[in-house]
């Protein structure tokens, strides 16, 4: 069984940088890695439309009221 | 004096720890590249290398040269602690959503994008094999012990992996490759 050449030219195409780090490192390195890693930018991987723009703003409002009742009663 | 894998991992054996410094620059380009094309996230890569990299010296002992190639032996481990950490994460994440993030996938060019998304859907199964055998250059025996599956299932899983890349990009069967 030999490889589909015309695959193997696409696959390569998909080429890695590979950071520099070494060969160990003590757990809280990896839990502040964990911590501080790079987090996605939201806005293209979700869509925002009216409604969800309105939640956004609405929604803390609501929860101090919400919350401001209950510590009234 | 070049040694051979199998070599340095003698002499580490016999508590040389410049033989293992010497593998882990050997190894840790490909073993990042595995399991970053596996999974596209590039803290689990780093850990899973050094994880790896920590089995290797716990267990060096279990190594012995007449079973098989040491780049096997590595590929197996890293493969083993990657599906451990991505089952770990799926745990996790299923518990507290809010806390894990999907991988960033920015790519500089649309070529590598499409080639990102394509591995993407492919199963975790499909992946797996068509990473070891296209990018590592490692035999479908090998691929067989380090999966532990049969030589048969490496192939089936090949060729359908074949099938839905070249159905994905449009490719023509002609009669080369895959199948053949």
């Amino acid at each position: 069984m030999e490889k589909d050449r015309e695959i193997e030219k696409i696959l390569k195409t998909f080429i890695v940088d590979v950071p520099d780090f070494p060969m160990g490192s003590s757990k809280l390195e990896r839990i502040s890695n964990w911590l501080f890693e790079k987090a996605p930018y939201p806005i293209p991987e979700k869509k925002i439309n009216f409604q969800k723009m309105v939640f956004v703003q609405v929604a803390p409002i609501l929860f101090s009221l919400a919350i401001a009742v209950c510590l009234i009663l | 004096m070049n040694l051979t894998d199998e070599e340095l991992m003698e002499n580490f054996q016999n508590g040389d720890i410049h033989s293992l410094k010497e593998l882990y620059k050997r190894y840790r380009d490909p073993l990042y590249r595995f399991v970053y094309r596996h999974t596209q996230d590039e803290q689990l890569s780093m850990d899973a290398v050094q994880d790896t990299f920590l089995k290797l010296q716990e267990k060096r002992h279990y190594f012995n040269r007449e079973k098989g190639r040491l780049k096997t032996y590595l590929f197996q481990i890293a493969y083993n602690t990657m599906i451990t950490k991505i089952r770990r994460r799926e745990k996790w994440s299923r518990l507290l959503p809010f806390l894990y993030n999907k991988p960033v996938h920015v790519s500089d060019q649309e070529d590598k994008m499409d080639v990102e998304r394509l591995l993407r859907s492919l199963s975790e199964q499909q992946r797996t094999v068509i990473l070891l055998y296209y990018y590592h250059d490692l035999s479908q025996q090998d691929i067989a012990r380090i999966l532990n599956i049969s030589v048969g299932t490496v192939k089936s899983r090949i060729h359908l992996a074949i099938q839905k890349m070249r159905k994905e990009w449009g490719i023509e069967a002609n009669g080369k490759g895959s199948g053949n």
